[in-house]
């Protein structure tokens, strides 16, 4: 049950942790200190966010598997139901926080 | 016995046993949760009382916002007017956002929480019924100082976002910025021990059986918006001690001569804002949600979906506050982030108006007024999305930023998405606050009147936004194609207040003339209805076990007989105390008996304090500042000093299930409350960290100029914090053995080390001029937080020790070690990362 709780805010935790590193690096290549080159911003960006994903959806695969089990309780099954859908908003949310970085030929458009 | 469960003592029930006092023998069951008589009235600390305070006072501030918003129209009603001159038009409508935003929205959804929360999850009173009604004076006390800026003909006129450098002291040299950083602030904190009452309310004070899954939906809601508050309130009360500390000691944190930012205080104050805005609309929806079935006669469709889009809705709502800083010229890049955030937050937000419109497709709704006001809600709602998706997009905010598009844009989502559901949810539970039915005839024209002059008003306002009519303009020349527009807003505005006049009407009206509201008047399923609505000062004599999200409908054993013969927990009061359930967070498993207190003047004390410091301030009267503060200190001293009851085993009246009062554990409803508190420390303290990176990227050239801290002080520091962290972790171990006394020398080894730990950081800084940059006062401030907490860690571990030295702790008593252990344990991280942040920022990064 407390693995369930949980299955529904992790994915979101994800996407918000997701979300911040993407402000970071995206502040970090496009503020006057200019930590980060744009083709290193792609990079990093594109190589987490991958990472990101993969988790989602292990978590998402994980949620669904869990809601089929035999002599689920309704509780666990609404659980499990929400940890599924939290996890798919959350994926499709991960992956539109790369957008900026991906169709922009730069900073500053 | 578990390593978290700590150590007990199985005491027969005839016998009593020392610790807090208990009540006398003769009362029984109502007497004990008695309303206190006359002007004692006022220590009052029951939910019941408080949530209505609540309730009243926000109506009152959205009677006063309401005013304010049609002197705004009628100015605006034809062009050229002079009905206000435009600084009294500034302050205006100023007031008019402030209030509605922050002592109306904000406060009435308290209400409702404060008042519904214990009647629908099974509890007898709120889990800190002190601190809901210190929250509730401190928030009274900061309308008031708010609003007596009129008086002082000083009334904010900065707009309700109070923009520097507008309301730096150059630019706003009265004491208006100060009435409303102060009076906001003071609010707030009403704000976020809301959020802690609530989340531990809801986690810890559950009917025996009431697993996560079987609360109502609406606990998901506020537990949600809890957590919202908890990390978003944060920022903005970080930013407003900012300004203020600019205002009154110069201190240039926004000042771009010396390496300030103005865009800072604008991210400060949106990364509250935006997620203010779903603070506001996730409780109203979370009512219409509970509404919604009963009128229905079936349960809410998709109670997962419903929990995830919640869910989802409170994170992603973080992720969009910089589109209200659309046209400040941030990096393109950026803005793209916060425009796909943004309409990603429109998916969950879909998934929810699904649910809702499933359950109504599932049946005949009867269309009694609430569910007139339902529908009104969607249709708004649903409209002031569709714009909201509109003004996401960078090109089109760029047209219509400024302009009354905006203006029309979030009264459909405000008023749509809170205004028409809370009145719905007004005639829904007014049964329950004064035992009888508001009218139906009346209710219909209320609603229609409200939904038409609504309509009316700011449909137009989207179409003098495209005509090109700013925001904020006291007048217009004619002939621009806005006055017709305009005057037909007027008009409609006063047909909304007509519709408000009506309801405050029918809200007197009924009070006398009202039918006498049945057991269960809607034929509602959750246990708010159990008892028949007149209100009594007490909750239920038994707390009844719950299989069912909707037991009214699924158990009979629930209504087939009066409510006070249904069989429960804690029947018989042996302690004669005020006392309810506490449960696992997640299983609703009984798990201890949680003692409540009586009524006390301890909150009112502290929060007069409070205010008094606060006032003083503005009146630059220190000595009263000192003096108000010393007291809200005593009060709060007082408050804490409370013998203990924890460790002793009694029944709960449940099948003979034996229970612990009040427990020593980490799901403990004081732990989780600390816990909780933890939660918004740290984001305030992140707040403070982002400020500091913030300007460290932005404003390179000023964070090398900036002398670096002592790296060797910084470093022992470091140390210090590491020396913090393992008595923290001690002390919560000490917490579940049974030894008492030797347990002192943890007590004042953490006092002993926080205060190493405040003076190594005190000397890493020393050298750093405060007024010599941005970046340096930055620094200085994040000292100036960390000490704050280190210092009620030194009192409160003294008083620990002290408390054990004098004999007032019994085994199975420590639990304030556990609690200090958490606090001291998230400190020790924040002095640690301070630390950290003086010796990177000191080095040649
Ligand atoms: C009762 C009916 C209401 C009317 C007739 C009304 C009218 C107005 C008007 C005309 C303005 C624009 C003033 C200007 O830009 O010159 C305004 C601004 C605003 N209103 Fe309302 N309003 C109402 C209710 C509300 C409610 C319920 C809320 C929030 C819960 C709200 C929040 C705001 C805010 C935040 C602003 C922006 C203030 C600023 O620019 O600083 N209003 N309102
Ligand atoms: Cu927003």
């Amino acid at each position: 049950m407390k693995g369930l709780t949980l299955g529904i805010a992790k994915p979101v935790l994800l996407w918000a942790l997701h979300f911040a590193t993407m402000y970071a690096l995206i502040s970090a290549a496009c503020a006057p200190r200019a930590l980060l080159s744009p083709e290193h911003l792609v990079l990093t960006a594109v190589a987490i966010t991958v990472v990101f994903v993969v988790l989602q959806i292990i978590w998402m695969w994980s949620a669904h598997s869990k809601g089929r089990r035999p002599g689920l309780t309704p509780d666990a099954f609404a659980l499990a139901r929400a940890a599924w859908w939290s996890g798919l908003i959350s994926l499709i949310a991960t992956i539109a926080n790369l957008t900026p970085v991906l169709i922009l030929p730069g900073c500053h458009g | 016995m578990t390593d978290r469960t700590a150590y007990v003592v199985d005491l027969p029930e005839d016998q009593t046993y020392s610790g807090s006092a208990k009540g006398a023998p003769d009362k029984g069951f109502e007497r004990i949760w008695d309303a206190p008589p006359g002007i004692r009235y006022l220590s009052s600390v029951s939910h019941r009382v408080v949530g209505k305070r609540f309730l009243v006072t926000g109506f009152i501030f959205f009677l006063i916002a309401g005013f304010l918003a049609l002197l705004v129209r009628t100015q605006l009603i034809v062009p050229d007017n002079t009905f206000l001159d435009s600084e009294t038009y500034n302050q205006v409508f100023t007031m008019h956002g402030t209030i509605m935003m922050f002592l109306f929205a904000i406060p009435m959804l308290e209400g409702f929480a404060v008042h519904l929360i214990p009647l629908m999850v099974g509890a007898r009173d709120l889990v800190f019924p002190r601190l809901g009604a210190f929250g509730y004076y401190c928030y009274l006390f900061g309308g008031i100082i708010v609003l007596s800026s009129f008086v002082f003909d000083a009334a904010p006129a900065g707009g309700w976002f109070m923009y520097v450098p507008l309301s730096t002291s150059a630019y706003t040299q009265d004491l208006s910025a100060d009435f409303w950083l102060i009076g906001i602030t003071f609010a707030e904190i009403a704000s976020v021990t809301a959020a802690v009452e609530i989340i531990a309310a809801i986690l810890c004070t559950r009917a025996p059986g009431m697993s996560l899954t079987k609360m109502p939906i609406f606990m998901w809601y506020l537990l949600v918006t809890a957590f919202m508050i908890a990390v978003g309130f944060p920022p903005l009360i970080i930013g407003s001690i900012l300004l203020e500390a600019e205002r009154l000691l110069g201190l240039p944190f926004f000042d771009i001569a010396l390496g300030g930012d103005p865009l800072l205080w604008q991210h400060l104050f949106w990364l509250f804002g935006h997620p203010e805005v779903y603070i506001i609309f996730l409780p109203a929806a979370g009512m219409v949600a509970t509404m919604l079935p009963t009128f229905v006669g079936k349960p809410l469709f998709g109670y997962g979906f419903a929990v995830a889009a919640v869910v989802t809705m409170g994170f992603l709502s973080f992720g969009l506050w910089a589109h209200h800083m659309f046209a400040t010229g941030l990096p393109v890049m950026s803005l793209t982030l916060f425009s796909a955030a943004s309409t990603m937050v429109a998916i969950p937000t879909g998934v929810q108006i699904f649910c809702f419109l499933a359950t109504l497709a599932q049946g005949k709704p009867r269309m009694d007024v609430p569910m007139l006001f339902i529908f009104g809600f969607l249709f708004i709602f649903v409209l002031g999305g569709l714009t909201g998706v509109m003004v996401a997009a960078v090109p089109f905010n760029l047209q219509a930023h400024d302009s009354y598009f905006v203006v029309a844009h979030l009264h459909y989502v405000l008023i749509g998405g809170f205004v028409f559901p809370m009145f719905g949810a007004l005639y829904y539970w007014m049964p329950q606050f004064t035992g009888r039915m508001m009218s139906e005839a009346i209710g219909r024209w209320v609603f229609w009147l409200m939904f038409i002059g609504f309509n009316v008003t700011f449909f137009m306002m989207h179409l003098t936004g495209l005509r090109g009519m700013p925001r904020r303009i006291a007048s217009y020349p004619e002939g621009l194609g806005w006055d017709r527009l305009n005057m037909l807003s007027s008009i409609g505005s006063y047909i909304l207040a007509a519709g408000v006049v009506l309801f405050v009407f029918d809200f007197f009206w009924h009070q006398r003339n009202g039918l006498r509201a049945r057991r269960n008047p809607w034929g509602a399923g959750t246990l708010e209805w159990l008892y028949p609505p007149i209100p009594p000062g007490f909750n239920f004599h038994a707390i009844p076990e719950v299989r069912s999200r909707e037991p009214l409908w699924d158990q009979p054993e629930l209504l087939d007989r009066p409510a006070r013969e249904v069989e429960g927990a804690l029947r018989p009061t042996i302690d004669h105390r005020r006392e309810t359930m506490g449960n696992d967070p997640i299983t609703g498993a009984p798990m201890q008996i949680v003692r409540l207190p009586h009524p006390t003047w301890v909150p009112l004390i502290s929060a007069f304090g409070l205010a008094l410091g606060f006032g003083a301030t503005l009146a630059s009267a220190y000595w009263l500042v000192a003096v108000g503060f010393a007291i809200a200190l005593m009060g709060i001293t007082a408050w804490v000093w409370e013998p203990s009851d924890s460790g002793v085993l009694r029944d709960s009246g449940l099948r003979g299930l034996r229970l612990p009062v009040n427990v020593v554990d980490t799901r403990s409803h004081l732990h989780i409350a600390v816990v909780g508190t933890m939660l918004i420390s740290s984001a305030l303290f992140a707040s403070l960290l982002f400020a500091g990176l913030y300007l460290w990227n932005t404003q390179p050239h000023w964070a090398e100029t900036t002398p670096p801290a002592e790296p060797l002080m910084a470093g022992l520091a470091l140390v210090a914090s590491l020396a913090v962290l393992l008595l923290g972790w001690a002390s919560k171990r000490a917490a579940f053995g049974a030894k008492v006394t030797p347990v002192i020398a943890v007590d004042l080894g953490l006092a002993v080390s926080a205060a190493a730990l405040g003076t190594l950081l005190f000397f890493s800084i020393r050298a750093v001029d405060p007024y010599g940059s941005a970046y340096a006062a930055v620094g200085w401030s994040l000292f100036a937080f960390v000490a704050g907490y280190l210092a009620v860690m030194i009192y409160w571990s003294l008083i620990n020790a002290l408390r054990k030295a004098v004999g007032a702790v019994k085994p199975g008593q420590m639990l304030p070690n556990l609690l200090i252990g958490t606090f001291a344990r998230v400190v020790a991280i924040m002095g640690g990362a301070t630390a950290a942040a003086y010796l990177l920022a000191g080095s040649a990064l």
